[in-house]
């Protein structure tokens, strides 16, 4: 193929038009996985949380014993 | 969504902002659709692939590199979840035409395809792209449909650039090929259109 052949194909392509995702499960998948960021993110805080407590509480567990 | 756009929404991600998670959805969805249903040419598969494929991303929303490129990085995933699937299906190459039917007289429902294909010039390249074997079919999907710069479709499907430049070359090649085996009056349209 000549390199305007290319260009002529790869524009078709280009036109060719986008198909559209079932609206209600789109939106049914977007819920979930902003669900799952936010928790995951929550999740992820609190074990920091956590282990930051822990670090702190550690060694005065350390002098306690 | 360019690179810096790309950078703030990493961020953003990583924090846990839903409403980044928005802007991506909003920005990669069809895209994302119309990609898997092409290359899976089942439109029930597409979906469960693009459902995974966003689970992914919020699942890697943490871990993504400052510099990730959005696009590429879902494209890949999606390359990749179809590809896991045609393994675990055992789906070859040499029986995905026996598989599915792509304009079946008397569908009772239109396909993707037929809700898709306006003109019949666009049907017949539908047609033929869903011919085509399937490193030659991503490779169109990806750089002519997608626009994705040759570079990126090498990463997404994991070859070189060189490599993906001669699969693109070689790609193009064979959809002229199956658009010229077309009957006469709709070659002669396409002839028109692409030149």
């Amino acid at each position: 193929m000549t390199p305007h052949e290319e260009r002529g194909l790869d524009r078709q392509l280009a036109e060719l038009p986008a198909i559209t995702p079932d609206a209600e499960r789109a939106a049914r998948v977007r819920a979930r996985a902003r669900d799952a960021l936010s928790r995951d993110h929550t999740g992820l805080a609190a074990r920091i949380l956590k282990w930051i407590a822990a670090a702190a509480i550690m060694p005065d567990r350390r002098e306690s014993g | 969504m360019g690179q810096s756009s790309d950078r703030a929404l990493v961020d953003r991600l990583a924090a846990g902002d839903p409403a980044a998670f928005d802007e991506v959805h909003a920005a990669y969805n069809v895209r994302l659709f119309t990609f898997l249903v092409r290359l899976c040419r089942s439109r029930d598969v597409a979906e469960d692939l693009l459902e995974e494929t966003w689970m992914r991303l919020v699942s890697h929303a943490g871990r993504l590199r400052a510099d990730t490129n959005l696009g590429c990085w879902l494209f890949t995933v999606a390359r990749n979840l179809h590809a896991s699937y045609c393994r675990s299906r055992l789906v070859e190459e040499s029986h995905a035409p026996a598989l599915m039917t792509l304009w079946p007289a008397g569908t009772p429902r239109p396909s993707p395809f037929e809700e898709a294909a306006a003109s019949q010039v666009e049907r017949r390249i539908e047609a033929a792209l869903a011919e085509l074997p399937l490193p030659s079919r991503e490779a169109l999907l990806l750089v002519g449909v997608e626009g994705l710069q040759p570079a990126e479709a090498a990463a997404v499907c994991g070859i070189t650039p060189e490599a993906m430049r001669q699969r693109l070359s070689r790609a193009r090649a064979l959809l002229s090929q199956r658009l010229e085996s077309l009957p006469d009056p709709v070659r002669h349209v396409l002839r028109e259109v692409l030149s």
